[in-house]
């Protein structure tokens, strides 16, 4: 649990730690670690292009482009539709190799 | 910065598809918080993330699990029904769990599956979790104004004894739902990531109260919520049921205080208090409907039979018990076993299987109710429906 930055009631009672957070589903905890960093870089990513569509939209309607409108940008439903899109194929793209053992079966285990 | 185009559209997407009549689209910034902390606005009826940085990587997040649930969740169970072919082994029968365990464990493509899956989980928690500690302040002085505030009202019950039972990290929710003060932010951002969208204007509550069963004599003065969290399912009956006084309890107090602010920010009346389903504190006979939202599946088999009884007692002659929860109906097999198993294991559901194995139509006739079992073989939930004796 991260530090608490306050000392207001927080109307808490003590909890059972869970178990599930070093789960090894590939063998290797050094593979599954390494997994979790790419899918976090890939949110990183995601996360820097966001913000350059939004000062390339800001940019276009000629709004001032400071870190408040940048930060308050509230995309048009046609944005909003065109970026989940967006969001959407580059995780396929990204992620689709990892489908691949199944879908060619060349270097599945024996089953 | 608040929206009004956004604003204007959700609403009427709900009005459209006919979840809310026009007039009764509740939106969040209703302006009755005392406190209001919204930095970034709302949308219809959820705050905005935070951060523009948050919102972000929690979308992409969001790609990431339906990628896994898509793509990648079909080229899993296709890898189970190859394993099974394989094995000459009937996809649609029952299979013990550790004989599916040593068939799929291990599985390449399997285990991708689900450490993707895991991956996004763990990230989305972990980056709210963080990001309100550090502000904690500021929330915690929000909660505490919207704490004595209205509409509705909240009771909180710093003596209460907290079964272990509910101590633990469901869905591996830092904290659980009791223990970590931001649990009802943690929540709320979290389930919206898992509904992909589908319910970040609680459209599933809206649409599941829009169904929920009434009495046959047609009157509806009290209902109650048992395990209502951050009150989505409550709010909603509120606003199908507006002449009615709406009651949702839970355990968890960061969870009640979560949604009695929403509900303030709403301008819903709701009435939240920390009790035990097992023992309410309501006088006998005192609800028309007694409702859950996926309860009880967090509920091992022993207090699941007390809530049925208490359910039973609270509820007037003629009154409706509707606990709607996973389905019974649906066909068991290995490939369904093997999911419920992980989502037990990993994902720290830890009376799932319990849950899984209970006869529901027979605990609640055991409780007293007379029983209507209209599930679907093919739906998620079951649609159980008990009815008090008059």
């Amino acid at each position: 649990m991260p530090k608490l930055n306050s000392d207001r009631a927080t109307h808490t009672v003590s909890f059972i730690p869970g178990d599930t957070r070093g789960t090894v589903f590939l063998g290797n905890p050094v593979l599954d670690n390494m997994m979790h960093v790419i899918f976090a870089m890939g949110a990183e990513m995601w996360t820097t292009k966001r913000r350059l569509k939004i000062v390339e939209s800001l940019l276009a309607a000629k709004r001032d482009v400071t870190p408040e409108a940048i930060e308050n940008y509230v995309p048009t439903p046609e944005e909003d539709a065109a970026w989940t899109a967006e969001r959407d194929s580059i995780v396929k793209t990204m992620y689709s190799a990892l489908t691949q053992v199944a879908n060619s079966g060349a270097t599945a285990p024996p089953v | 910065m608040f929206n009004r185009r956004s604003f204007v559209s959700v609403s009427s997407f709900l009005a459209g598809i006919g979840l809310l009549p026009a007039s009764k689209s509740a939106q969040a910034k209703s302006g009755k918080l005392p406190v209001d902390i919204a930095p970034r606005g709302a949308k219809g009826r959820t705050e905005r993330h935070p951060t523009l940085d948050l919102e972000s990587r929690q979308d992409f997040m969001a790609g990431v699990t339906l990628f896994a649930n898509g793509e990648l969740g079909i080229a899993s169970r296709n890898r189970v029904l190859d394993i099974l072919a394989a094995k000459k082994l009937n996809p649609q029968k029952e299979m013990p769990i550790d004989e599916a365990r040593a068939l799929f464990d291990g599985d390449p493509v399997i285990g991708m599956r689900d450490r993707m899956w895991h991956s996004a989980h763990n990230y989305e928690h972990d980056i709210l979790d963080e990001y309100f500690h550090a502000n904690a302040d500021k929330y915690l002085a929000e909660l505490e104004a919207a704490d004595k505030s209205g509409p509705g009202t909240l009771e909180l019950n710093p003596d209460m004894k907290v079964p272990d039972y509910t101590r633990h990290e469901i869905h591996q929710q830092p904290g659980g739902y009791v223990g970590n003060p931001f649990a009802g932010h943690i929540y709320h951002y979290a389930t919206n990531m898992f509904y992909r969208g589908g319910n970040d204007q609680d459209q599933r509550h809206i649409s599941y109260a829009a169904a929920c069963p009434t009495p046959a004599d047609g009157s509806v003065k009290r209902i109650l919520d048992i395990g209502t969290g951050i009150g989505q399912f409550a709010v909603a009956l509120k606003e199908r049921f507006p002449d009615a006084d709406v009651h949702g309890i839970d355990v968890g107090a960061p969870m009640l205080r979560y949604g009695h602010m929403r509900a303030i920010d709403l301008d819903v009346e709701v009435h939240f208090a920390q009790r035990l389903a097992e023992e309410t504190g309501f006088p006998d006979n005192h609800f028309d409907m007694v409702v859950s939202y996926i309860m009880f599946h967090e509920v091992p088999a022993e207090a699941t039979r007390k809530i049925y009884a208490e359910a039973n007692r609270i509820l007037r002659p003629g009154g409706v018990f509707y606990p709607m929860d996973f389905n019974h109906a649906s066909p068991r097999n290995a490939l369904r076993q093997y999911g419920e198993w992980k989502d037990h294991r990993w994902n720290n559901e830890r009376w799932r299987l319990e849950y899984a194995s209970l006869d529901i139509v027979e605990g609640m006739r055991s409780a007293g109710f007379s029983v209507d079992d209209q599930s679907d073989k093919k739906g998620t939930f079951a649609r159980v429906i008990g009815t008090k004796a008059a």
